[in-house]
């Protein structure tokens, strides 16, 4: 951070993570003079592309690349910006007991072809739930792009939207909403149970619900973040996490953001209940009006802020703020495709282990008691078929998200329990592709304790903040900061422990960043 | 044809006599029609063995609104409520921690475990008493219709939304908070000892086939605090004579107004024609005739069983077959010769005359839910207890003494299927008086009888489908104007003069009594009887 240290800027952003780029660039574009400050060494956050052994790369920690949203593409040009989004992905195929499989594909009609196989009541039901899906769409993509309000504590100029959402919910019909408000607390187990008698089915469909919570599928409420998640699935970017982290450092770049590596905050200097600046690990000082925090939100409120800037209330409400974490992520480089036994036709790209709900349950069963999973199921990804660059002609990589690993176990994570954490998720995977073990060149297993430390995710969260209904909208990540700003003047979280949270969906960054150019210190 | 009676109600459960009383003392001839030999359904006693009394089910009276109480002069009628004044918890590392009706004693115990949790506790008792102000009113009428577009429902929402609006901003969101978090992680927010935590949670699974971890518990401990606002009696009590005294007391209001009860007098099914119920046929063939029928069973055994698919929509008719009951608990009845001590707390002391909770940590708690996720009971099961006969003599004979277990889990749909309950009967009974040995030695020998209610057994001889003892799970897609059904939340049913008055109907289980009375209050203010 040398030479810039005594630079004044209108707004410091924490953490190059989609959500803080996607901030950082909505703020220079609106004339501001705007510094992202990254901790790691380099930009992106758990979006950048990393080389886990010679000769392979990630797509990112993460790899769901569908699920940021296109209000977020739209606003800041992301196409321009070199993303080029594909509207169908690569089908998922579910790997059941005993070689059973299922594909589901974006197609409705081939996936119910797929389902008769084992069910026809099923796939006659398929289509219909799809459907009902599609109605109740509008609202839930209305909710999660809007900044969110508080109903009991809106201003006049809130009153608009609430009206909006209202009637949108209205408009759904009598019969349409009553069913909304019935199964949005529901747990996965009881709504897709009414649904599907397909285990398989049933598993595959709502294995995503339970990504970045602390919930099984018996728990009430996974239907409320499946439908956060699956309903703001959009198109997806090509090359991944990583293609779109790319895409926002250049619209961020041309927007004229200063960008700075290896620079933590180390605190958030406040004066008379208002942002000053930041110091950086290094000492550096920097003056600005505004912070904006893409980094987790205990760590903004708990550990950046001076102690006595925020009330006793206020403070106990952010260390209330959960973030268990429950996965681990396993990176693979193979010799060869990711090859099914007894399958033909085109290459796996996606591929969910979960064989029933009770699979589900369990993995977060051994999360309750502080260990990793007997049994993890796994979220498998091969997104070296789509971009081959990442691994040697001929070679692939797997990303692979490993349900479930608490942060903590008892005698704490070495490298013998992550070992053997890779061992099970690898033998749980060898069930169904007989020629995986003989293709494996190297391993990483990243822990969530590792997630923490690496990444600076809070407990290793990957979503900075549980997912959970007491957890959304104006509530999150508490009562406190749910509309971005937070009780000190000119701090602004943006991260996506922020509302529509959870997945990298950016707009995070885009509404806190709304948000604070709509305030004072705007 | 004239028929005597205005109105038949079709079970003899507490809710059912609550309705035909009011029902009665409003003018309205009623009859009562109750399968079993005694009234009161799962608020019921009976001298299952010579000299002892047990309270079958139901064991604790905290939930009886006091208007109903006043209304139906219930004091007059008979009714006696002995407070209890303690709750205590034996731990397995021979601690032990209970909870006193005298705060400064309270906070002696709790501060043995956590000083600070030993503050915050009273604070907490206020802010729930708050919350729970809150949500009174909602108890107290008829379900919101959040989709009706009527001036006058919107009103009420509008009334519902104020009063949460003009509770201080924190309490708001705790209270938002609240419903739909998990027991465990609300009582995170507060407290740190497992030990106070443990025991409190547990209000939130009673009767359901949820963990202390599962959201949407939190809810529920509200519950446990609503006795206390009314202030008409202390929140937990033993009726005398065992509960089946408050089923008895409504019952002799309900005479005394002229409504007539029979017992014995099985319903096989609603007479309906023309879409309208006119009557019921009895299990002897007996038809009786009403212009108005009220059905104070489920609603599954109601509009599956008595009335019949052919007379609904197809669309009630399956969400009736999917209404969740999955009942997940037991009860074991002991009469003891004579009272073991608990290790932990030795003597017959105070802390016996309350409730006993077996629930050490949230751990246990949670893992006891684990075995009955996948089909098992639980192999240490939680355990609520109680020893009526230390403050009501009249249930056991001189000298010896009744006692009462709750048991979670013991899921009706047990590995097997739920008829292979009969031979596991006696190895859940085993189960319990193990676990409970383990805290007073010496149960097992002083015991002379034992009664074991499996799920199976609530559902076979109390009528309690799939042994639910709440008439279906009180979670929110089940609960205000979605039970049992959107669209027939209101005490009405497709059918013209069929009503339901039982706890499948808001505000839902419990000994409370409301159901009862709101499904009369709309019956009444309907016009047609
Ligand atoms: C294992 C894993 C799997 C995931 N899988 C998916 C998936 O499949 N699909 C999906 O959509 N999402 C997934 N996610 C979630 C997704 O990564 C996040 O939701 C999203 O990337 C969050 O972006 P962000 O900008 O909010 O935060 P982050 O990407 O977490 O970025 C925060 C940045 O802030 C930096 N930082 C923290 N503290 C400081 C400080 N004091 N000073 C300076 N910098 C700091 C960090 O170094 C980090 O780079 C996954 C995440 C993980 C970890
Ligand atoms: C084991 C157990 C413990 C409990 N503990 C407590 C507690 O401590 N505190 C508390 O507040 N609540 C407790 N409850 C719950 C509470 O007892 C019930 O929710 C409540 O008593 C139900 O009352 P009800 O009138 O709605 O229905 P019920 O009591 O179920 O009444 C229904 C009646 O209908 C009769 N019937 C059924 N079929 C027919 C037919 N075909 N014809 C005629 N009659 C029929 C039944 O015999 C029964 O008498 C407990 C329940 C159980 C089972």
């Amino acid at each position: 951070m040398s030479g810039s240290a005594r630079e004044r800027f209108d707004c410091v952003v924490i953490g190059s993570g989609i959500n803080g780029l996607a901030a950082a660039t909505v703020l220079a574009r609106a004339e501001r003079r705007v510094l992202v400050c990254e901790a790691g060494e380099r930009l992106g956050g758990t979006a950048a592309a990393e080389e886990f052994h010679p000769g392979y790369r990630t797509v990112g920690v993460h790899h769901d690349a569908a699920l940021l949203r296109p209000i977020v593409t739209r606003a800041l040009d992301l196409e321009h910006h070199g993303l080029s989004l594909r509207p169908n992905p690569a089908p998922t195929v579910l790997a059941g007991e005993g070689g059973a499989r299922l594909v589901l594909h974006a197609d409705v009609d081939r996936t119910r072809e797929g389902i008769a196989a084992h069910s026809k009541a099923d796939a006659e039901r398929y289509g219909a739930w799809r459907r009902s899906l599609d109605r109740y769409r509008p609202l839930v993509e209305r909710l999660l792009d809007a900044a969110p309000s508080d109903p009991f504590d809106a201003s006049p100029s809130e009153w608009g939207a609430l009206a909006r959402t209202g009637l949108s919910l209205r408009l759904l019909g009598s019969r349409d909403m009553t069913e909304l408000l019935r199964i949005l607390p529901m747990s996965l187990f009881d709504w897709l149970g009414e649904w599907f008698q397909t285990d398989l089915l049933a598993a595959g469909l709502g294995a995503s619900g339970l990504e970045g919570t602390w919930m099984g599928p018996r728990s009430a409420g996974s239907v409320f973040t499946w439908f956060a998640h699956e309903l703001s699935r959009g198109p997806e970017a090509v090359g991944g996490p990583a293609a779109v982290a790319r895409a926002l450092l250049s619209a961020a770049r041309s927007a004229g953001v200063f960008l700075c590596t290896d620079a933590e905050v180390r605190r958030v200097e406040v004066d008379g209940g208002a942002v000053r600046g930041v110091e950086l690990a290094d000492g550096a000082n920097i003056a600005c009006e505004a912070v904006a925090a893409a980094c987790g939100p205990r760590r903004a409120l708990l550990d950046l802020l001076p102690p006595t800037a925020l009330s006793p209330e206020e403070a106990d409400a952010a260390a209330s703020i959960r973030c268990r974490a429950g996965i681990a992520k396993l990176d693979v480089a193979l010799a060869g495709p990711l090859e099914l036994a007894g399958a033909d036709g085109p290459p796996v790209e996606r591929l969910c282990t979960a064989e029933s709900l009770d699979t589900l349950e369990r993995a977060f069963d051994a999360l309750k008691y502080r260990r990793p999973a007997e049994r993890p199921w796994l979220d498998v990804r091969v997104p070296s078929h789509a971009d081959p660059s990442l691994a040697p002609p001929g070679h692939h990589v797997l990303s692979i998200l490993v349900h479930n690993a608490p942060a903590e176990v008892e005698g704490g994570w070495d490298e013998a329990r992550r070992a053997e954490l890779a061992t099970r998720a690898l033998d749980g995977l060898g069930v169904h592709a007989p020629t995986l073990a003989e293709r494996v060149v190297a391993t990483r297993c990243t822990t969530p304790d590792q997630l923490a430390r690496r990444h600076r995710l809070d407990g290793g969260h990957l979503h900075q903040a549980e997912r959970s209904i007491d957890q959304a909208l104006f509530l999150r990540p508490d009562a406190d900061c749910g509309r971005y700003a937070t009780p000190v003047a000119g701090l602004f979280l943006c991260g996506s422990g922020s509302h529509p949270g959870g997945p990298a969906s950016g707009a995070c960054g885009l509404l806190g960043a709304r948000a604070l150019l709509a305030s004072r210190q705007g | 044809m004239a028929s005597p009676y205005d109105a038949i109600v079709v079970g003899g459960g507490h809710n059912g006599l609550v309705c035909a009383a009011y029902l009665a003392r409003a003018g309205r001839r009623v009859l009562v029609l109750e399968r079993r030999a005694v009234l009161g359904g799962a608020a019921v006693s009976e001298e299952v063995f010579p000299g002892f009394t047990f309270s079958v089910c139901s064991y604790v009276v905290s939930l009886l609104r006091p208007w109903i109480l006043r209304d139906l002069e219930l004091s007059r009628h008979g009714l006696r409520i002995l407070p209890l004044d303690c709750s205590f918890s034996p731990l397995p590392d021979g601690r032990s921690l209970a909870r006193w009706g005298d705060p400064e004693r309270t906070r002696r115990e709790i501060a043995a475990f956590s000083p600070a949790d030993a503050e915050v506790y009273p604070e907490y008792g206020r802010t729930m008493m708050q919350m729970g102000r809150m949500v009174k009113p909602l108890i107290d009428a008829e379900a919101p219709r959040p989709t009706s577009l009527h001036p006058a429902h919107l009103l009420e929402i509008l009334g519902h939304g104020r009063r949460l609006n003009a509770l201080p901003r924190h309490l708001r969101t705790r209270f938002l908070q609240m419903m739909t978090m998990s027991a465990a992680d609300f009582l995170d927010l507060w407290f740190e000892s497992d030990v106070l935590k443990a025991p409190m949670s547990v209000s939130g699974i009673i009767g359901t086939y949820q963990g202390v971890r599962s959201p949407g518990t939190a809810y529920v401990l509200l519950h446990h605090y609503m006795g206390e606002i009314d202030g008409a009696f202390r929140a937990w009590g033993f009726a005398q004579g065992g509960t089946g005294a408050v089923s008895l007391a409504i019952a002799a209001a309900a005479r005394e107004a002229g409504c007539e009860i029979r017992t014995e007098a099985a319903v096989e099914r609603v007479v309906v024609r023309g879409g309208t119920a006119r009557g019921v046929v009895l299990s002897d063939g007996e038809e009786l005739h009403a212009r108005a029928v009220v059905s104070g069973v489920d609603p599954r055994l109601t509009f599956l069983g008595l009335v019949g698919a052919e007379h609904l929509p197809d669309d009630l008719c399956s969400r009736m077959r999917r209404f969740k009951l999955r009942g997940s608990s037991g009860k074991v009845n002991l009469a003891l010769d004579h009272l073991p001590e608990f290790t932990s707390r030795p003597g017959i002391g105070p802390h016996m005359r309350g409730d006993v909770a077996i629930a050490p940590s949230i751990d246990y708690l949670e893992r006891a839910f684990d075995d009955a996720k996948y089909g098992e009971p639980s192999r240490r099961p939680y355990i609520n207890m109680v020893i009526p006969s230390l403050s009501d003599p009249t249930v056991a004979p001189p000298g010896k003494h009744v006692m009462s277990c709750f048991v979670q889990y013991a899921p009706y749909h047990v590995n097997g299927g739920p008829q292979t309950w009969p031979e596991r009967r006696e190895a859940f009974g085993d189960t319990v008086l193990e676990t409970l040995e383990e805290h007073m030695p010496g149960l097992t020998a002083a015991v002379l009888h034992r009664q074991v209610l499996t799920p199976w057994d609530l559902e076979q001889e109390f009528g309690l489908s799939e042994g639910n003892i709440f008439h279906g799970e009180l979670s929110l897609d089940q609960l205000a104007f979605l039970r049992p059904a959107p669209g027939w939340a209101h005490y009405r049913t497709p059918l013209a003069g069929l009503w339901m008055c039982a706890s499948g109907t808001h505000p839902g289980g419990g000994l409370m009594g409301a159901p009862g009375a709101l499904a009369a209050r709309a019956m009444l203010a309907e016009g047609s009887l």
